[in-house]
């Protein structure tokens, strides 16, 4: 008894022992490193990435009045951090002026877990989704492993009442109780964002998923969406009403028709891809009605997009059996346009010379209703263009990637034709719509769309809250988890889907993500360019002048984009996007100063600008004297480049005064001269198949002294698959692409036929398409290439390239297989490096 | 301290002595039945594990009303607001996907029946189906207005229950011009589990009777149905029933009823017949004299019209040999009509063997109302038992 009495008793104390050492847990007690760096808010930061070399820790924003603009924090910690916590201050600037903390919304970014990566973006957690701060601290989900990056994202919206000036205020953090304010300036700009988005958009919300991550798919969950995305400038496709709900309908289109550049009159899908007649008719009439009861054409921005139908339907693919269909939709919805007007006419509401309103007319009104276009979202098809009267076309992306493409749709654009782009699952420097991935071609397409005149975006699926590669009863499967399971298809990291669902934290709202982010901003960016463009028509008027905001920003696109592949100039596009703000503003200033051009010569960086009388404009300290033009003066300058290329320019009167700083770099470096025998070493063609290269001295094809005539030779090959691959060539050397913004060289087509060739780079193992253009016969082009970040994203491989240039499409021979030959005269060959 | 001792000691001992007894009960227990939570309908996250199939116009939401949960302290309660369509809705169905953190039970060998609360706030009753992986093993009831407390019994040996992805819970579109919404709520989702696992009966197919529909797992998952469309409501697909109604039975102590349903447009039955999804390959095809043989089988039209009946076999590079007849109504179908030689099946197709993929019946002659037939013995008979030499 005695002796199991002990045991009893140290089996007791054992126990005892052993729970109080596990009661003491880990000291904690040593103050936590923690690392706090700004970056870029178009750089998407891994969590394990190293953040040491990024900026130290300042949050600046800058947006115009009506606008939301964004930055981002990462924060790595030492140790764990079990809890952390963040409030936002009121802003302020100097006058005491308050941009209040209400407008002010503090996003954690959620990483999702991507298991298939590329070489520029392999497997890890990348982030994606936003959520508001105060659902994750609710959630208790507020932690940080040791080591790893957490970013916040500040994102503030600048009502349209807010002063223009400078606003500051914190963002502070306590970590564990460790507390840690980050700095917030918000530059507010001196001009008002549009009410409405000059870009029109169509980012579908797949009603029928909201139930995945909603456990909601009702219309009020649905409108929800599609208002959440207004907010983004975004249109999410229909409006949210119920297929059929004709009353509803109404009623939408008189909410939302100030609010979107376009909305889109739904359709109904009977049997095997017909619609529903009767239901389409039924809501043209409605809108014609409406428009009538409230003197307003809603059909000036009403637009068919019968996707089902319509995509793709041109294509040799599955969906080629769609294009009778589309045909027949285009006639049958041609006849129900009739058939409204006939209706509308025999009620008396209007027509027989009884106006729409005082200033439209019965035929006005009737023809804005057979014009509404129809979104195809196909290449250019001449057949629907000229026998159904398609005049909106909607190609992807990859059709404004040369000078060629691009030509051919803007020629389409000046006949009338409206063009937007699109894309699904792209991955890359044009436009990404990737988790791991680029972030910033998500946001600088939407300057190349500006720039080509591309006038619409499409994307096909923002609400993918489900695995749609995997089957599961009688659906699709089901995420592991919502918010950090990248792949929702199987093969990529991110298509499908641009929101999160806030079901699962409590809110009715969704969650943005950085990429929707990225396009909220680029489509404000096109707004900057749409509102410069409407102050430069203005202006125009004013100096007699026919400013194009086009050749204005040329510089400025240089340094962003090329051929529609961003150049990843992340410091670039927000320097561009300030100087744009500033020429607003100074657009719209009483100075009414107004760029014409900034172009980085060969010898001077060469501008012209315009200004109001009493103005002056100083040029890197010089005041320069223009010439009248119109109701003002135009200033022409040839600024010497000095040791950084930077033009900064003051224009002041009449107690007004401001100023912008425009770096070009460096002036253009002369790729070759083509002046002797000698500078022929670094030229190559193919003499071996009769191609040749000589110094020409006749003025007549040259810009300068001289010129390269390369005559580019067609060659018979016995070998029938020689003949298909070889393309005759003139080439030069170049010393690596590492650091070039763009190379540029004037090319005469000596012959009297158009001649197309492929801009070409190349390595020692391979050849890089840049680009295709067509050179008109008995002409001079500029060729002029940058886009090289198609060749080599990350930069490493552009050193490997030791040659540029030309190459014809084909071999050069004719109809009956006979050899014949291209003379190009070349000049002007420049390299111009990166700012 | 010596009496402190012991009387701790004895606490101890006491205490143990307790448990023990507990634990006695208890294993008792645990040996008979236990419930297993399937789902039990308690967050958000457990909603949203569920796959939710034409339920896009509709609404899932966690509810606490004591009056409603019949377990935990939550509920689902699913609103169906769709608008009033002219046609009946899709059916809808919540699939419950296994093997997950919240479901993790993949076997079911060990299930003899699901239970489910579901209050029912719709003013009409309400068809209802539980399948297994969708097209394994169906169940069918009613939701009736008011307390619905289902229990499912689950025929172990019929199916193979031992690696089972969804549970599935189906309900009938709502009906056209209807506005008031169905309104659910779901609790207690569970699987009555006892110790012993039963697997799937591994049935003999050889022999000269490989089917006799004698038994529950004789008839189930047997057959699948051929020519329903995807758009044809599940409900109206046709039904495989074990039948112990003599007037029903020529053979053993069974047959299948299959009945057919009207489609949605009242306009014909739901398929246009049904066809072995297992067995056929270990029939004897090739074991029997093929010049003297007969494939045989017996259905009685249980409809008041009179039925075109026929058998086809096809073989697995999609050679069909097709026998067919007239059965009249209320009737057995005539022996000598339902067989066919297997020397001319032999002669139709490729090879010296057969090589059967599956066996077909198509039933062609309802009226829109639809019907019932029961098919009795899929077998060989020679040709002496037709009196023939």
């Amino acid at each position: 008894m005695k002796n199991c009495c002990r045991t009893l008793l140290a089996l007791l104390l054992a126990v005892s022992v052993c729970f109080s050492v596990a009661a003491c847990g880990t000291d904690n007690t040593a103050e936590n490193e923690i690392t706090v760096k700004t970056t870029y808010n178009t750089l998407a930061v891994e969590r394990s990435e190293d953040i040491a070399s990024f900026r130290n820790g300042r949050l600046s924003i800058s947006a115009a009045q009506g606008e939301a603009d964004g930055a981002q924090v990462i924060v790595n910690p030492s140790n764990d951090v079990s809890a952390y916590t963040a409030t936002v201050s009121d802003l302020t600037d100097a006058d005491g002026n308050t941009i209040s903390a209400e407008n002010c919304t503090l996003y954690v970014q959620i990483y999702a877990r991507v298991i298939n990566g590329t070489n520029d973006f392999p497997a890890g957690y990348y982030p994606d989704c936003l959520i508001p701060v105060e659902y994750i601290t609710a959630a208790g989900e507020n932690s940080i492993g040791a080591g790893q990056n957490q970013g916040f994202w500040l994102d503030v919206f600048v009502p349209y009442d807010t002063a223009a000036g400078e606003y500051a205020g914190y963002v502070t953090f306590a970590f564990d109780g460790q507390q840690i304010a980050v700095p917030v300036s918000v530059e507010v700009f001196d001009f008002a964002m549009p009410e409405t988005p000059t870009i029109e958009t169509s980012y579908l919300i797949w009603k029928d998923w909201l139930i995945y991550g909603e456990l909601d798919g009702t219309v009020e969950k649905w409108k929800t969406y599609f208002d959440f995305l207004i907010d983004f400038n975004i249109c999410g496709y229909d409006l949210p009403v119920e297929i059929g709900d004709i009353e509803g309908y109404k009623a939408a289109v008189r909410e939302y028709y100030d609010k979107l550049a376009a909305y889109f009159i739904p359709f109904k899908i009977e049997g095997n891809l017909e619609i529903d007649t009767d239901l389409m008719y039924r809501y043209i009439y409605a809108i014609a009605e409406i428009s009538l009861e409230d003197g307003k054409n809603y059909f000036d921005k009403a637009k068919y997009y019968i996707h089902t139908i319509y995509d793709e339907c041109n294509h040799d693919s599955v969906y080629a059996t769609r294009y009778p269909k589309a045909e027949q939709v285009l006639r049958e919805v041609g006849e129900l346009e009739e058939k409204v007007i006939a209706q509308l006419k025999a009620e008396g509401k209007v027509g027989s010379g009884r106006m729409f309103s005082e200033t439209v007319t019965d035929e006005e009104f009737f023809a804005s209703i057979r014009d509404i276009p129809h979104v195809m979202t196909t290449t250019y098809d001449e057949n629907l263009a000229l026998n159904y009267g398609v005049d909106t076309f909607c190609p992807s992306y990859s059709n404004f990637i040369t000078t060629d493409s691009i030509a051919f749709y803007q020629d389409l654009m000046e006949q009338g034709y409206t063009i937007y782009s699109y894309s699904a699952a792209n991955r890359g420097v044009v436009g990404s719509q990737l988790i791991n991935d680029y972030t910033i071609a998500g946001r600088d397409i939407f300057w190349s769309k500006y720039a080509y005149g591309i006038k619409g975006d499409l994307y096909w699926n923002l609400t993918g809250y489900l695995a749609w590669w995997q089957f599961v009863g009688r659906g699709y499967g089901l995420l592991n988890d919502l918010y950090t399971q990248a792949s929702h298809d199987g093969l990529t990291n991110g298509d499908g889907y641009m929101l999160y669902p806030g079901k699962q934290y409590g809110s009715d709202s969704p969650f943005p993500s950085l990429r929707l982010m990225m396009r909220r901003d680029g489509i404000d960016d096109y707004d900057y360019m749409s509102l410069l463009e409407e102050e430069y028509a203005a202006l125009s008027a004013v100096y007699g002048a026919e400013l194009d905001v086009r050749t204005s920003l040329e510089s400025m696109y240089d340094q962003i984009f090329s051929l529609s592949a961003s150049k990843l100039n992340y410091q670039g596009l927000a320097d561009m996007r300030a100087l744009l703000a500033r020429f607003i503003e100074l657009a719209q200033s009483d100075a009414g100063f107004a760029v014409e051009k900034i172009e980085a010569g060969t010898d001077a960086i060469e501008c012209s600008f315009y200004v109001k009388p009493g103005y002056t404009v100083t040029i890197n300290g010089v005041e320069y004297t223009g010439i009248s033009a119109g109701g003002g003066n135009k200033i022409t300058a040839r600024v010497p480049y000095g040791e950084s290329g930077t033009l900064r320019v003051k224009v002041a009167g009449s107690g007004y005064s401001s100023s912008f700083t425009f770096t070009l770099g460096e002036k253009p470096e002369e790729g070759n001269s083509f002046a002797d025998e000698a500078s022929l070493s670094a030229v190559s063609v193919a003499a071996t198949y009769g191609s040749t290269v000589a110094v020409n001295t006749d003025r007549t094809y040259a810009l300068s002294e001289t010129s390269l005539k390369a005559e580019l030779s067609g060659h018979l090959f016995d070998n029938e698959s020689y003949n298909s691959s070889f393309h005759p060539y003139v080439y030069f050397d170049v010393d690596g692409l590492t650091g070039i913004e763009y190379v540029t060289f004037c090319v005469y087509n000596a012959s009297d036929e158009d001649f197309t060739v492929q801009v070409v780079a190349l390595d020692d193992f391979s050849t890089y398409s840049l680009d295709e253009v067509t050179l008109p016969a008995m002409s001079w082009t500029t060729v002029k290439v940058g886009n090289f970040t198609q060749i080599d994203a990350d930069g490493a491989g552009l050193a490997d390239i030791l040659q540029i240039g030309l190459s014809a499409k084909e071999n050069l021979l004719d109809e009956d297989g006979a050899v014949y030959s291209r003379t190009l005269y070349i000049d002007e060959f420049y390299i111009k490096n990166k700012v | 301290m010596r009496k402190i001792i012991c009387i701790l000691t004895s606490v101890l001992l006491l205490a143990c002595a307790v448990g023990f007894a507990a634990c006695d009960e208890t294993s008792e227990e645990e040996s008979t039945v236990e419930k297993v939570t399937l789902c039990g309908f308690e967050n958000n996250r457990e909603l949203l594990s569920i796959a939710y199939y034409n339920v896009g116009g509709g609404k899932i939401d966690l509810c606490d009303d004591p009056a409603y949960v019949t377990s935990g302290d939550a509920c689902a309660k699913m609103t169906m607001e769709t608008p009033v369509r002219e046609e009946k809705g899709d059916d809808l169905t919540l699939t419950f996907v296994t093997g997950t953190s919240f479901l993790p039970k993949t076997n079911y060998t060990d299930t003899v029946a699901f239970e489910l609360d579901l209050y029912s706030a719709y003013e009409a009753p309400v068809q209802t189906m539980l399948t297994i992986d969708t097209s394994n093993y169906m169940w069918y009831g009613s939701v009736e207005p008011g307390w619905n407390h289902f229990t499912i019994p689950l025929s172990r040996e019929s199916y193979d229950l031992s690696s089972v992805s969804t549970i599935d819970l189906w309900f009938e579109g709502k009906p056209a011009n209807v506005e008031e919404p169905y309104v659910f709520y779901l609790d207690s989702f569970v699987a009555v589990t006892v110790e012993e696992r039963v697997y799937q009966k591994e049935l003999d197919y050889s022999g000269t009777t490989p089917f006799t529909f004698s038994n529950e797992y004789d008839v189930y998952g047997l057959m699948s149905n051929m020519g329903a469309a995807a758009s044809d409501s599940r409900f109206a697909y046709p039904r495989y029933s074990l039948n112990r109604d003599p007037h029903y039975i020529l053979n053993g102590t069974g047959s299948m009823k299959v009945e057919f349903f009207p489609n949605e447009a009242g306009t014909d039955v739901v398929g246009v017949g049904f066809r072995t999804v297992r067995g056929t390959e270990s029939v004897s095809w090739n074991e029997f004299d093929y010049e003297t043989t007969y494939l045989t089988y017996d259905v009685y039209n249980a409809s008041e019209q009179e039925l075109q009946v026929g058998i086809a076999l096809f073989t697995k590079i999609d050679e069909v040999y097709r026998v067919n007849t007239v059965v009249p109504a209320n009737s057995w179908s005539d022996p000598y009509e339902t067989r066919l030689l297997l020397q001319d099946m032999l002669d139709q197709v490729t090879g010296t063997e057969l090589d059967i993929m599956t066996i077909v019946i198509y039933v062609d002659g309802y009226t829109a109302e639809g019907g019932a037939l029961y098919l009795d013995n899929i077998s060989f008979k020679s040709a002496q038992e037709f009196g023939e030499v």
